[in-house]
């Protein structure tokens, strides 16, 4: 049987292999191990922030980032989805917002112009 | 329009118009670079498909300004959807009515559909219509034709047709003798029909939108009309 070591240099490799950055691989592992122990404290903060030894706070706001909220999303199980579903949907709400204001810039744009005909 | 037919249609329709504006010189490079980027990016389905279901086909934007979905006719009898740009009313208020003669060939085909679409397309913006010799009972046509061009802000003319009756070009070269800006629409064949011949070469020299469909010349027509308009105001 594998060891731990072992099994994670092999994850390395792999990630390594598809070109994967230091940066991206630190941030992927740091959001499936929130999420893991999101997961296995059926969503509670506080009872995660301490299993993982960082303030509420500071999980709070690494919860907010998409990224690990997508990452959270996928991990989880349905019947455990007591916080994620409802930010999933504040992402998913940020990510139409976001949609919705560059959409409204761009259709300025349109109507910009014909402001000064007539 | 099928969901993403409509979708298709919106972004290439807003495509033209960075296209049209930056080459008309409407646009900054800037901003038709920040428009064409942002149409790569952003997913219109939703946007194209209130636009498409309403029965009002308007969507109001933030600020009060509006994109109004209407529906034009085509040369061959059919319809193709169209993006008005309405600013809102503060921007409406201060707009100045401007007055433009229309002359095209008298015939039942064209004076529907193109009627039909100048209304759509240019009442909005305050551009009132009048048409040449509106007024049949008029005893004079040809002085009520002079003074209507005397009379306009501008002119919008179509060579459509005119082959074996172009009058047409003698309410163009009127506008041009009284300087009033004048646009001309020429015809250059499609599936519909044989291109009208050339326009003479005295007329040419103003702003001239050469076109197949309806569809392409109420395209370019509506994008060069900020720059038209601009021009007129500043002469």
């Amino acid at each position: 049987m594998l060891s731990i070591d072992d099994r994670l240099n092999e994850i390395i490799r792999q990630l390594i292999g598809n070109g994967i950055t230091l940066e991206q691989a630190v941030e992927a592992f740091e959001g499936k191990y929130i999420v893991a122990a999101m997961s296995a404290t059926d969503g509670d903060i506080t009872k995660a922030s301490k299993a993982l030894g960082v303030h509420r706070n500071t999980l709070h706001n690494k919860l907010r980032s998409q990224t690990m909220l997508n990452g959270f999303a996928e991990s989880i199980q349905p019947s455990r989805r007591r916080l994620s579903s409802n930010s999933v949907r504040s992402a998913h709400r940020k990510s139409s917002l976001a949609n919705d204001k560059a959409l409204d810039d761009l259709l300025a744009m349109f109507v910009d112009p014909y402001r000064k005909v007539g | 329009l099928a969901g993403s037919q409509e979708e298709e249609y919106v972004r290439d329709f807003l495509k033209t118009y960075f296209e049209e504006g930056f080459t008309n010189s409407t646009l900054s490079y800037e901003k038709y670079k920040q428009g064409m980027a942002a149409l790569a990016d952003l997913d219109l389905a939703a946007f194209s498909a209130k636009l498409f279901s309403q029965a009002t086909s308007e969507t109001a934007l933030p600020g009060g300004d509006v994109i109004r979905l209407v529906h034009l006719r085509e040369l061959d009898g059919g319809e193709f959807p169209f993006l008005l740009a309405l600013p809102g009313r503060r921007s409406m208020a201060r707009k100045q009515r401007l007055n433009c003669f229309v002359g095209h060939r008298f015939l039942k085909e064209i004076e529907g559909p193109l009627r039909f679409n100048l209304a759509h397309v240019l009442n909005p913006h305050r551009i009132d219509l009048r048409w040449s010799a509106q007024d049949l009972s008029a005893s004079d046509i040809f002085a009520e034709i002079v003074e209507g061009i005397r009379g306009a802000d501008m002119c919008f003319f179509d060579n459509y047709r005119v082959d074996d009756k172009p009058n047409v070009y003698i309410e163009v070269g009127i506008a041009y003798a009284l300087n009033v800006p004048t646009i001309l629409t020429e015809y250059q064949g499609s599936s519909v029909g044989s291109a009208t011949a050339p326009v003479p070469s005295d007329l040419q020299g103003l702003f001239r939108i050469r076109y197949s469909t309806y569809e392409e010349l109420f395209r370019k027509l509506y994008f060069g009309l900020p720059n038209f308009v601009g021009r007129i105001k500043r002469n």
